[in-house]
C-alpha cells in the first residue's frame, strides 16, 4: 500500500478525530509532502463553509415560502380538500363513462323545431352596442385589449385600510402579514425610472435577508412593468401608509413606520441603507 | 427550563414560552432536515402541535429544545411521504419546487452577501437535496450556528461517532458530486 492509499484509508478516522499517536504523525507528515493528498483533504474541509451558505440560502427560501404562504391555514386546508374532491370527482365521472354502454343509434328523429320569438325593435337597438364591448380577448387583427382598470382597488379609498396589497397570485397581504419582519416598499409607476432603479438596487443588496421584505407597489394594474427586477404587488384600495408615487416607507417589525421619503432621491436611499444597517440588516 | 422543572412536569405556559424561544432554532433544524426548504415552516408548525399534544411524554432527560428538534426531524422524514402534503405542494408551491434532476429553482432570491455565483449555489443546493437523509441532516445541522456534534447526536438519537462518520461521508459525496459535474463541463 502506497502512502497515498494509506492516507485515503485513514481519511475517515482523521475527520472523526480518531487518528492518534504514530498514525496521526504519519498522516500529517505525508500530507505536508504530497500535494495531491493535501488537495483532497483541503477539498473536504472546504465543504463546511459552503454548507453554511447553503443553509442560509435554504433558510431564505423557507422564510420566503412561509411569507408567500401567509394566508390563513384554514383556507389552505379547505382549498386542498376542494382540490382532492375535484380530482376524485373527475376520476369518478371518467370511470362511470368508461363502464357505460354506448346506446344504439335510434331511428332518425328530428329534434322539435324551436321557434325563436322575434325581438322587438327597441330591444335590438339597446343590445346592439354590447357586441362592441371589449371582453379582454384579442381583436381579430391581433391587437391585445388592455385590461380594464379597477378604480375601486387601484386607488386609495377614503375609508380604506392603511395598508393592503394584492400579490401577483391574488392573495391579499396587510401589515399583519409582515409582522416580525422589516418591511420596505416603494410606490412605483413606469414613469419613475429612478425610483424603480433605486428600489431594484436595494432589493439586490438586502432582498436575500429573510428578516426584511422588499417590494414595489403599483397603483394601476394596466401599467406596463415588464423588466422590473423587484417583486411587484398592487394596491388594494388602501392608503399605503400615506405613500405617494415615487415614495417609500420603511416599517419596523412591530408595524411602525420608521422612515419615509422619496425613492428617487439618493439621500433617501442612503437613509434607507443606514437605517437597515442600524436594524442589523446586511 | 431546567431538568428538575421538566421532571416535575412542563406546563402549557412553559411549553409555549420554550417553543417561542426555540422557534428560530427549530426552523433551522427543519431546513436542515427537510428535503425541500419550502416545507420547513409547515414542519415546525406540525412538530410544535405534536409536541404540545404529547408534552406529558416529555421525561426531562434532555433539554426541551432537543426533544422538540427530535419531533421536527421525525415530522420532516414523514412529511415528504404524505400524499396530502404532496398534493398541497402541488397546489401551492409548484413554483418553488426544486427539481432534483434539473436543479432549477423558479424563485431564487439574490444572494450577493454570500459572494457565491447563483449557478454554483444552485448546484450545491441540488447536490445537497440529492444526499440521503442520513448524510444530509447531520451535514446541514453542523452548519447551524452553535450546534455541536454531541447535540446533533442527541437530536438524531445516534452516537457522536456515527454523526462524525456520516458528516465525513456526506462531505465526500458532495465533493465527488461537484467535482464530477465540473469535469463534465
Amino acid at each position: 500500500m502506497t502512502n497515498c492509499e494509506w492516507l485515503d484509508s485513514k481519511l475517515e478516522a482523521y475527520f472523526c478525530d480518531e487518528l492518534i499517536g504514530d498514525d496521526l504523525g504519519r498522516f500529517q507528515s505525508h500530507l505536508a509532502s504530497c500535494a495531491n493528498c493535501r488537495q483532497q483533504v483541503e477539498g473536504l474541509k472546504e465543504i463546511d463553509p459552503l454548507m453554511r451558505r447553503v443553509l442560509q440560502h435554504r433558510l431564505s427560501i423557507a422564510q420566503m415560502a412561509a411569507h408567500t404562504n401567509g394566508r390563513p391555514r384554514v383556507f389552505r386546508v379547505v382549498l386542498t380538500a376542494a382540490a382532492t374532491l375535484a380530482a376524485a370527482g373527475i376520476l369518478l365521472v371518467v370511470g362511470m363513462r368508461s363502464t357505460q354502454e354506448t346506446p344504439a343509434p335510434s331511428a332518425t328523429v328530428q329534434p322539435p323545431a324551436i321557434q325563436v320569438p322575434a325581438q322587438p325593435d327597441d330591444i335590438k337597438k339597446d343590445s346592439a352596442p354590447e357586441q362592441n364591448v371589449k371582453l379582454g380577448k384579442p381583436l381579430l387583427d391581433g391587437t391585445p385589449v388592455k385590461p380594464a382598470s379597477q378604480p375601486q382597488l387601484d386607488n386609495p379609498a377614503a375609508n380604506g385600510p392603511e395598508f393592503m396589497i394584492t400579490e401577483a397570485t391574488g392573495y391579499t397581504a396587510t401589515l399583519e402579514t409582515y409582522r416580525g419582519r422589516i418591511l420596505l416598499f416603494g410606490v412605483i409607476s413606469p414613469a419613475q425610472k429612478a425610483a424603480v432603479s433605486n428600489l431594484e438596487q436595494l432589493y439586490e443588496a438586502f432582498g436575500a435577508n429573510g428578516r426584511v421584505a422588499i417590494f414595489a407597489v403599483a397603483r394601476h394594474r394596466e401599467d406596463d412593468f415588464r423588466g422590473v427586477k423587484v417583486p411587484l404587488f398592487f394596491n388594494n384600495g388602501s392608503k399605503l401608509l400615506g405613500a405617494g408615487e415615487g415614495e417609500f416607507r420603511l416599517v419596523d417589525s412591530t408595524g411602525k413606520t420608521k422612515l419615509e421619503g422619496n425613492l428617487s432621491d439618493p439621500a433617501g436611499v442612503a437613509r434607507i441603507k443606514s437605517e437597515l444597517g442600524q436594524l442589523g440588516i446586511r | 427550563m431546567n431538568r428538575a422543572q421538566a421532571q416535575a412536569g412542563v406546563t402549557e405556559a412553559d411549553f409555549e414560552s420554550a417553543a417561542r424561544e426555540s422557534r428560530s432554532f427549530l426552523m433551522q433544524i427543519a431546513v436542515a432536515s427537510a428535503r425541500n426548504p419550502i416545507d420547513a415552516e409547515d414542519i415546525v408548525q406540525e412538530a410544535l402541535m405534536r409536541g404540545f399534544r404529547g408534552i406529558k411524554r416529555f421525561r426531562g432527560d434532555c433539554p426541551l429544545r432537543v426533544w422538540l428538534s427530535r419531533i421536527v426531524v421525525r415530522v420532516a422524514i414523514n412529511h415528504h411521504r404524505s400524499l396530502s402534503r404532496r398534493l398541497k405542494r402541488w397546489v401551492f408551491f409548484g413554483d418553488f419546487e426544486i427539481d432534483p434532476e434539473g436543479g432549477s429553482i423558479e424563485f431564487d432570491p439574490p444572494d450577493n452577501s454570500m459572494n457565491v455565483p447563483r449557478e454554483s449555489m444552485m448546484d450545491m443546493n441540488k447536490h445537497v437535496s440529492m444526499l440521503p437523509d442520513e448524510f444530509r441532516m447531520p451535514l446541514l445541522m453542523l452548519a447551524v450556528e452553535g450546534l455541536t456534534i454531541p447535540e446533533i447526536a442527541e437530536i438524531l438519537e445516534i452516537p457522536p461517532g456515527t454523526v462524525k462518520s456520516r458528516i465525513f461521508y456526506g462531505r465526500k459525496r458532495l465533493k465527488d458530486g461537484l467535482e464530477s459535474k465540473r469535469k463534465r463541463r
